[in-house]
């Protein structure tokens, strides 16, 4: 089923869309949960919350592409219960992805105000747009879908340790060119 | 701003962006086209047309499974008249395309569905014949131009012959 047919089944409250979307992208959405949260349990309800947070959202939205709408949903449920996770319970590869972002950071402890943040992931977009197909997809691999430096290996065919050289050289390029491009973040 | 909220905002990347990276196209040579759907390689002349060198393959796939894995072989003439497409794919067949003008045969043996309809080329109409073969796993579909029926019977019997 097209996701148009699906949004469309979301539009008309029609109960066949949860189960669509289920059969479409449920396996995508626990994947991202999982790697997230590595709890199963924990990562089944996240998936099943970004169902009904579609289901509350669709409409007024419309979105053209469930993957990353729903992905977009299910990272941020994830990481909401990441925070609420003992220390001792947190996924370690996940705590190791945030720690690895922070070379992209300046001031990794300040805040500021959403004005500040305004188009930073367009800014993000336009640096990936920059780098070569795998060093793209690599860093969307590991941000974006939280795999593990192994699957990424796997996926790519290439070693682990390829994958955590890649990983480095972008994030240090993301950094300086968030600062060329005005973010001190 | 700390990791997550930075985690956060590349979350909200662009959409092409996401979609390319949940996919991974793997490239496959002639050969390793032909091993991928377990068939023997065609012929690369069928009558007298000729195979189109293609250098490479693809076949899209998610973290789990193939998700896109239709290819095209394309055959010719040596004047470029007469062309052959054969499509392979696992995917399920559709004959939407032709509606009520299929109909089921048999080539040596073989349960095949063809169907034939018009074109115009040139301001000359003319036939394109269609035939789709399967062994319940890997769809072929085939469609000529410029062709007449018997010349497309006979090539579908050389492909079905490269299958033995």
């Amino acid at each position: 089923m097209t996701d148009e047919s699906i949004v469309a089944l979301f539009w008309e409250r029609s109960e066949n869309a949860i189960k669509n979307t289920a059969e479409k992208y449920g396996r995508y959405l626990m994947k991202i949960a999982i790697n997230i949260l590595h709890i199963h349990e924990a990562a089944e309800e996240c998936v099943n919350d970004t169902y009904f947070t579609a289901w509350k959202q669709i409409p007024p939205d419309c979105p053209k592409e469930l993957l990353p709408y729903l992905g977009r949903i299910t990272r941020c449920l994830a990481l909401n219960r990441y925070d609420y996770l003992t220390a001792q319970k947190r996924s370690v590869d996940f705590t190791l992805q945030l720690t690895e972002l922070e070379e992209c950071l300046r001031r990794p402890d300040t805040i500021e105000s959403e004005y500040e943040y305004r188009e930073l992931s367009s800014a993000i977009s336009a640096f990936l747009r920059t780098l070569d197909a795998e060093k793209r997809n690599i860093f969307i691999r590991r941000y974006w879908f939280s795999d593990s430096i192994a699957d990424i290996a796997k996926r790519f065919k290439i070693g682990e340790s390829k994958v955590k050289v890649i990983l480095f050289r972008v994030r240090k390029q993301l950094g300086k060119y968030l600062e060329s491009e005005g973010y001190s973040i | 701003m700390n990791s997550e909220s930075f985690y956060l905002e590349i979350g909200n990347i662009d959409d092409d962006l996401i979609l390319e990276a949940a996919t991974t196209i793997i490239t496959l040579t002639y050969q390793e086209l032909f091993d991928y759907y377990e068939l023997e390689q065609f012929p690369d002349m069928l009558s007298n047309l000729h195979r189109v060198e293609v250098i490479n393959y693809f076949i899209y796939q998610d973290s789990e499974s193939v998700i896109y894995d239709t290819n095209v072989l394309q055959y010719k003439s040596a004047d470029g008249e007469q062309t052959l497409s054969i499509v392979i794919t696992k995917e399920d067949s559709n004959y939407s395309a032709f509606e009520e003008h299929v109909k089921q045969s048999r080539i040596d043996g073989v349960p095949l569905v063809l169907a034939k309809s018009e074109e115009l080329a040139e301001g000359q109409k003319q036939s394109v014949y269609w035939a789709e073969i399967s062994n319940q796993e890997v769809y072929l579909r085939i469609v000529s131009h410029g062709m007449d029926e018997a010349s497309f019977t006979n090539i579908i019997r050389e492909l079905i012959k490269s299958q033995k």
